[in-house]
């Protein structure tokens, strides 16, 4: 058949399509997500919904709520988003000198310290970073 | 070709070894930023302004993963590992278009292209990137030189689609590159009948969808916006139809001597006219760089001559024999080895010579041995496309890399003597008129680099 390739590839694409909707999570899902997830899944939820630009909150009390979320992971993230998602550098900054445990520190104050366009990862702090996981 | 590639790969390890522990700058810290982010989060983020394709951090990613620490050196190991397939792919393609005696040409070239060597020991995305879009091409040249049967052909058109849809993956410069690819599947196969022309470029096309749709759809699930692959094209226009200047080729430590040295030129093409535009704030990073995209358009509208005048600048930084080897120089990151006088000052020397005997050899290549060389017209338009893509907005000798082996390849044709004699003068009259310009073009950079060169010497 001379188009079987078409037909074939067509297909994939399509199977591909079809996917993208079966695995669609919608802002309901993701709010779910964000308060019932594991801690990855919060802080994913989390992504794609200011990605998305879902009007959630995010003012000064929101962030600090969310710095001083239990999951850790979620104030990790934030320090690699600037202002043009997370303001209040100075909320982050407490909240990295808050912290008890100097690992998570280090890990917060490296991704606040060399988010794109920022400083340079030294090798010495990859390897730091890299054991402190 | 085998003997040359393993002198090439051998080469490129020697200088892996000796370049030893290279802290990242630049890019390089972002994108081993994002792989950092990718295993400690388990999803892609962006980089705020830029959002990257995803396969040079995912495999930077993989790496950290399997070897720590040890990750970093690793991929630059499977970067030497794979430029050995850039260098074979250049000698093959020279087979094609020419002669073997300009296969052993390129391949010397290649072997001892210092630009691409030391794109193997940095944290860039370009030896990946080439690694694929080499053979990609490579069958496209197979199928547009084609005496083989429809099922070979449509083959031949699946495969390219498939290896250079992973190619824009890594650099998604590719991606309209692959839409007129498509336009010149169509012009090659009229003959043929133009609905079996039209399948053709069906073929390859959706072979190249199949692999770029997942993180499209991707993209539009967690940005709610489409982003073929992705999108660095806003702040690249933000930094380059703006009132300011940028070059990365200088580090900020030659930036205000290499500013004075060529204030005249400078001033001539570079003075702005108007204010800066402000870089969009939009939260989501596909409406801040369509929002820049607009601006960037709406002020080259508004300021014409002054966007016409920096083009020629930027043509001239697109075309500058001072490639990111020596800007290694100038960031003093080369220790040891490299780092010797007498070393320093062959490398430096040879990094300088080496793209410009490529550039003024290929346009010679182009003019005087590509007639009637059957799918001349893919490489041309191949290289026009990335010249203007590297050059139009923001122009760095790291955009050239991208045909970097394919200027080896036609430099290597002219330099060996595969010359197709030509009836008439106007080829000569044209390739003279390219080589007066690119001599231009290196005049308004001279002082430049010559002052750069004097503060690494």
């Amino acid at each position: 058949m001379a188009y079987k390739w078409h037909l074939l590839l067509g297909v994939v694409l399509a199977l591909e399509c079809l996917s993208a909707v079966v695995f669609h999570r919608s802002e309901d899902e993701l709010r779910a997500l964000l308060s019932e997830g594991t801690a990855q899944e919060q802080v994913e939820a989390l992504f794609v919904l200011t990605n998305r630009d879902v009007p959630i909150t995010i003012g000064k009390g929101k962030i600090q709520s969310l710095l001083e979320s239990p999951n850790p992971l979620i104030a990790e993230w934030m320090m690699t988003t600037n202002f043009l998602r997370f303001g209040y550098h100075h909320l982050k900054e407490n909240h990295i000198r808050s912290l008890p445990d100097s690992e998570a520190a280090f890990r917060c104050q490296f991704f606040q310290d060399h988010q794109i366009g920022r400083q340079p990862i030294k090798l010495s702090d990859l390897s730091r970073f890299l054991k402190s996981e | 070709m085998l003997v040359l590639t393993a002198c090439g790969v051998t080469l490129r390890l020697a200088f892996l070894f000796l370049a030893g522990d290279l802290e990242p700058f630049a890019d390089e810290s972002n994108y081993l930023y994002l792989s950092l982010i990718w295993n400690h989060f388990s999803f892609y983020s962006d980089g705020m302004v830029y959002l990257w394709p995803p396969g040079y951090p995912f495999l930077l990613s993989i790496l950290l993963q399997l070897y720590g620490e040890g990750g970093v050196f690793a991929i630059k190991l499977v970067q030497v590992l794979l430029s050995g397939v850039i260098g074979w792919m250049t000698m093959l393609l020279a087979s094609r278009f020419f002669s073997w005696r300009t296969v052993f040409f390129a391949g010397i070239l290649w072997c001892v292209h210092l630009p691409l060597i030391g794109f193997t020991h940095l944290l860039w995305p370009e030896t990946l990137f080439l690694s694929l879009f080499l053979p990609g091409f490579y069958l496209l040249v197979r199928w547009w030189q084609r005496g083989f049967s429809e099922s070979a052909d449509q083959g031949l058109l699946i495969a390219a689609g498939l290896i250079l849809g992973i190619s824009l993956l890594i650099k998604e410069v590719g991606l309209w590159w692959c839409v007129l690819v498509g336009g010149l599947i169509v012009y090659r196969g009229r003959k043929d009948g133009l609905a079996l022309a039209c399948s053709s470029a069906a073929l390859f096309l959706l072979s190249v969808g199949v692999i770029v749709l997942p993180w499209t759809l991707r993209n539009y699930e967690v940005y709610g916006r489409f982003a073929p692959v992705g999108t660095t094209l806003g702040q690249n226009v933000f930094g380059g139809l703006n009132g300011f200047y940028m070059n990365f080729d200088y580090p900020k430590r030659v930036q205000s001597q290499v500013e004075e040295a060529n204030a005249l030129i400078r001033e001539w093409l570079n003075t702005p006219v108007a204010p800066i535009w402000e870089r969009s704030t939009a939260m989501n990073i596909i409406d801040q760089s369509a929002e820049n995209v607009q601006q960037g358009i709406q002020y080259s509208l508004d300021h014409p001559g002054y966007t016409l005048r920096t083009r020629i600048k930027k043509l001239a930084d697109w075309t500058t024999p001072l490639p990111f080897f020596v800007r290694h120089y100038i960031l003093e990151k080369y220790q040891g080895v490299l780092n010797d006088p007498l070393v320093r000052k062959v490398l430096i020397v040879t990094a300088l010579l080496l793209p410009m005997l490529v550039l003024a050899g290929a346009l010679g290549g182009i003019f005087f041995c590509l007639r009637g060389v059957a799918a001349g017209p893919l490489l041309i338009c191949t290289l026009l496309y990335f010249s203007v893509a590297g050059s139009l907005i923001i122009g760095m000798s790291r955009y050239r890399i991208c045909i970097e082996p394919l200027l080896i390849m036609l430099a290597a044709a002219f330099l060996c003597g595969n010359r197709r004699p030509w009836r008439q003068k106007m080829p000569a009259v044209l390739c003279g008129s390219g080589w007066v310009l690119l001599i231009a073009l290196w005049c308004v950079n001279a002082a430049e680099v010559w002052t750069t060169v004097q503060i690494i010497w």
